[in-house]
């Protein structure tokens, strides 16, 4: 949906953080269930963690409660949105020091097996379709978390919560190519870790 | 790869997210109608893009919006009554802030430079002419008997001698 320059006047979320800046805390609430799931998509596609998911979510949403009373709607809601949840999550995982290549418990218990291999042999009763449902997830989880940080970012932004790339250049805070480059490297990235699933 | 295949597949992805221009969009269909590498690279990308939308986030969450309300008033609660008086003068727009703070500035800089300046600085004081004026028997213009009549150094000469004899 193309947005012209003006609708963001007629945001009703910039509406809702007027309220907020007033101290309304119904409006807030509002607010932060309209936007919990997106906003902890994203964290959690970005850092992999669902502690720190949440503890980050709470540090954006506290930060969006401050910032109400002197908030100037100066483009959609969102956009301001999702470029405090950029900033913070890209912070965020610097300060903790966090390697991009992050993997889960389950992935490092196994050892030397080759995360790329083709379906794993069949434990126990559990049906082929959800174990290889499960082994996708966690070889997409650590092939995206492999990412480096912007493109990674990029890619959450435009596959997971459909942002253009114009509002993604927005959010990011560089231009257009920029943002075509960054998706493309993702993306031929990913292409080769994934050539095995292709059909 | 060709040149212009390699330029197409940069824009590729744009194109199947119908991100192009149309201009661009119909260049990259034109040749995507003839060059099989390039078709096959589209597949490719296509399955890529269609296997990574299959990453859910499955977790359970705990409630938010209590954990930050808990927050919110642990921070109101620690802010004392000048904490709140700073914030609202902060609230001032930055830009005014500085520019006050930079005008308030000049001219305690002026007086403590003028000051500065006329306590240390011998400059200032200008030199009495009496300590360079010399008299004319110190001066001797023999040195100048050669100078041509009705030229601009006799002219020169005669203003100076002129201004010795004047001179108490």
């Amino acid at each position: 949906m193309k947005k012209d320059n003006h609708t963001h006047l007629f945001d009703p979320d910039n509406e809702l953080m007027k309220r907020v800046g007033r101290g309304e805390l119904t409006a807030f609430k509002q607010l932060v269930e309209k936007y919990q799931k997106k906003v902890m998509g994203t964290i959690y596609r970005y850092c992999g963690n669902r502690q720190e998911t949440e503890d980050v979510a709470q540090e954006i949403f506290f930060k969006v409660y401050k910032a109400a009373p002197h908030y100037t709607p100066r483009a959609h809601f969102t956009t301001w949105l999702y470029k405090v949840v950029v900033n913070h999550c890209l912070n965020y995982l610097r300060n903790q020091k966090k390697d991009a290549l992050f993997a889960s418990p389950d992935t490092l218990s196994r050892g030397e097996e080759n995360i790329f291999s083709p379906f794993p042999q069949l434990q126990g009763e559990q049906p082929e379709s959800l174990l290889q449902q499960q082994e996708l997830q966690e070889i997409l989880k650590k092939a995206i978390g492999e990412l480096p940080e912007r493109q990674r970012m990029a890619l959450i932004l435009h596959r997971f919560e459909g942002l253009s790339y114009k509002e993604i250049a927005l959010v990011l805070g560089c231009s257009l190519s920029a943002v075509e480059s960054l998706l493309f490297r993702a993306m031929i990235s990913l292409k080769e870790k994934l050539k095995i699933y292709f059909t | 790869m060709k040149r212009a295949c390699k330029r197409i597949q940069k824009k590729m992805l744009a194109f199947l997210n119908h991100e192009l221009e149309e201009k661009k969009a119909k260049v990259i269909e034109h040749h995507l109608a003839s060059c099989t590498l390039c078709q096959e690279e589209v597949k490719q990308l296509q399955s890529a893009w269609n296997i990574i939308g299959n990453y859910e986030v499955d977790e359970e969450f705990s409630d938010l919006f209590s954990g930050i309300l808990k927050r919110i008033e642990r921070g109101d609660q620690k802010a004392p009554l000048f904490h709140h008086l700073i914030e609202k003068i902060i609230r001032i727009p930055a830009p005014a802030l500085y520019s006050l703070i930079f005008l308030l500035g000049i001219l305690p800089g002026v007086l403590l430079g003028k000051n500065f300046y006329l306590t240390f600085s011998d400059a200032y004081h200008a030199p009495s002419l009496d300590r360079w004026s010399i008299s004319q028997d110190e001066m001797s213009f023999d040195m100048f008997s050669d100078v041509p009549n009705q030229s601009l150094g006799n002219a020169y000469l005669s203003i100076v001698t002129n201004s010795f004899k004047e001179k108490p």
